[in-house]
This record gives structure tokens, sequence and C-alpha cells, in this order.
């Protein structure tokens, strides 16, 4: 029965987090710690198995038919993972709380930002830039070109958001996919589809660690994979369906109830 | 690169999910917790698997500044491992 219940888990969080780009952790650790009485490290550690089975099947249905954009998800990856690293080091003089009211307040603006702000995208740039690509939207097959432009800032902005992630747990790609959308110019279809494909890098080496150090529960990662498995290929499918301007109000709705989650959290009541 | 990149993806997924079920269905065997161990493995390498092709396929397509940054990046990763790994 429990076996069911954590596969159920995992295609509901898988869901959510592969049509948002998100990877689903945000789901996965309160409902592990809350209904399922794990620790919070454990919780991480099957969560992170669970992110890796989602951003897996995500990326490569969004790789395939060139939504996400690799060589863009390996350079943002980079700041990402030192944001990341250098909050490891630094994890233990920081307060929790304060670092999830920050989050929250950042995710407050970026849904703000999301929703109030029309997307702009760079579309007629020239062919052969640097920071040039192009993609197709299963609604509407033409190739379309972007050019990905504030690309320093948006380094810059990974790195903070890979320190954020790393020191509160809760992932990047709700900071990374407003940033890539606002601020770089990356359609928002683009931008989940590339946030999929970076969270399963960013969750790897953690996931590595915990594995080796033998603090997996290893029934309950593996009933979260494989439900986040079928999940992610369900989500895939609900995101094909969805076109850019709603998927971007959704996005919005579903950071300002993540924000609450945090505050809840930061305030010591979940 | 967008394919070989999916299908690496795609293979280590299923072959990890697999792996995975499996051992679910042998959780009461002895040897269950082996198989499952093998599958977490085999799906939580799989990220890494990607970047590895990817960069492989910059490499054969000569792309010289994304095959530094894809450098860049696995370094980067292989260092966070061995200094979380010295550390715990």
């Amino acid at each position: 029965m429990l076996i069911f219940a954590l596969i159920a888990v995992g295609i509901c969080a898988s869901t959510l987090g592969t049509i948002f780009g998100i990877g689903g952790g945000i789901v996965f650790i309160p409902v592990l710690t809350i209904l399922f009485d794990l620790s919070a490290g454990e919780a991480v550690a099957v969560s992170l198995v669970g992110i890796i089975s989602t951003s897996t099947g995500a990326a490569a249905f969004h790789v395939r038919r060139g939504a996400a954009n690799v060589r863009l998800g390996l350079l943002l990856e980079i700041t990402t993972s030192i944001g990341a690293m250098v909050a490891a080091l630094f994890a233990v003089y920081a307060e929790n709380w304060v670092l999830l009211v920050i989050f929250g307040c950042v995710l407050i603006y970026s849904a703000a930002s999301m929703m109030l702000r029309k997307e702009r995208i760079i579309e007629h740039s020239e062919e052969g830039g640097d920071m040039v690509f192009s993609y197709r939207n299963e609604r509407d097959p033409a190739e379309k070109r972007y050019e990905v432009r504030n690309v320093g800032s948006g380094l810059l902005v990974c790195t903070g958001a890979g320190m954020l992630s790393s020191l509160t747990g809760v992932g990047g790609g709700t900071i990374k996919i407003p940033l890539m959308n606002v601020h770089m110019h990356i359609p928002i279809k683009v931008a989940t589809a590339t946030s999929s494909y970076m969270i399963g890098i960013t969750a790897f080496s953690g996931a590595v660690v915990y594995f080796i150090h033998g603090d997996l529960l290893l029934d309950y990662a593996a009933a979260i994979a494989v439900g986040a498995f079928f999940g992610s290929f369900i989500g895939t499918r609900i995101s094909k369906r969805i076109d850019a301007g709603p998927l971007r109000r959704y996005f919005s709705v579903l950071l300002l109830a993540i924000s609450a989650v945090i505050f809840l959290e930061a305030g010591g009541i979940l | 690169m967008n394919d070989i990149v999916s299908n690496v993806l795609r293979y280590c997924l299923f072959a990890g999910i697999a792996v995975l079920a499996t051992g679910l269905i042998l959780s009461e065997q002895e040897y269950g917790d082996w198989i499952m161990r093998a599958g977490v493995l085999i799906l939580i390498a799989s990220p890494f698997a990607g970047v590895l092709t990817a960069y492989v396929c910059l490499i054969a397509e000569k792309d010289w500044k994304w095959v530094k940054i894809a450098t860049v990046l696995t370094a980067l990763i292989l260092v966070f491992l061995v200094v979380s790994l010295l550390r715990n």
C-alpha cells in the first residue's frame, strides 16, 4: 500500500514539475516529511531521485523536439553550480528562515514580473549570432529564432539561484524560468524545457553523495522514481497542449502558491 | 546533437526505471536491495551522461566555444563531487 501511495505522489509531483519545468521538489519534500514521516535529510535524498527521474523524462522529450536549449543549459548551469558549491560551504552560517523569506520575496517579485510584463522575444535576429537560437512550437511548427540578451547579468542571477536553492532545498527552476523569460528574453516554452534539462544536472551531484553514503531509502526512492517517470510522460503531453500565454499565467500563480508554502515553512508552521 | 542527447537520456532513464521496478517487485527477496541500488545508480547517472554526450557531440561538431563551456561545467561537477565526498 505504501509503495502505491509513493508512486501516486511521484506521478502527481512529476506531472506538475514537468509542465512548469520545476522538477517537483517543492511537492516531494513537504509530502514526504508530513505524510510519510521522513526526516528532512531522508526526504531530500528521496526527492533528488524523484527530481532526476522527472527531469530526465522531460528533458529527453524536450531536447528531441528542439525546445530545450542544451548549449544555453550548459552555460547557465556553470554559475548555478558555482552558487550551489559556495552555498554548501557557507550553509552553517546562514539562518534558514531568513533565506526562506528572501526566497519567498524573490518568487513574489518573479510572479509579479511575469503577470505584469508582456513576454518580449527578440525574434528577428540575424542568423549566426553567438546567442541566436531557434526552436519549434507544437502549435505552430514554423521554426522561430530568438536572441538571448543580458547573458552576463543572467549568469550572475543564476549564481544567486544556485545559492538559494542549495541553502533552502527548493529547486532553482522557480527563479531561473522567470529570469530566462523576463530578463533574458527566452520564450517561456524554451525556458521551461531548458530548466527541466538543467535541474537533473543540478540534482545529480547531491544524489550521488547521498547514494555513496548509503543515506538513501531505496524502496521509497524506487517507488517515487517509478511514479515520477509516468508523471513526466503525462506532463510532457499536457505541456504540448498549453499555449505560451496561459503557461506564463499559470506559472505566476504557481510561484505565488510556492511562495506561500515557503513563508509557512519560514514561520515554522510547515 | 539533440537527437543523440535525447536518446542517451531516454535509454538511461528506461534502463534505470526498468531495473528499479524489478527491484521493487523483488524487494522481499534477499537480492532485491541490490537490484534497486543498481537501478538508482543508473538513474542518477543519467543527467551526467547527458552532459558528457553533449560534450562529445560539441567536439565532433568542432563548436569550440561551446566545447570550452562544456569542459568547465564537466570539471565543476567533478570537483563538486570530489569536494562533497571528501568533506563528508
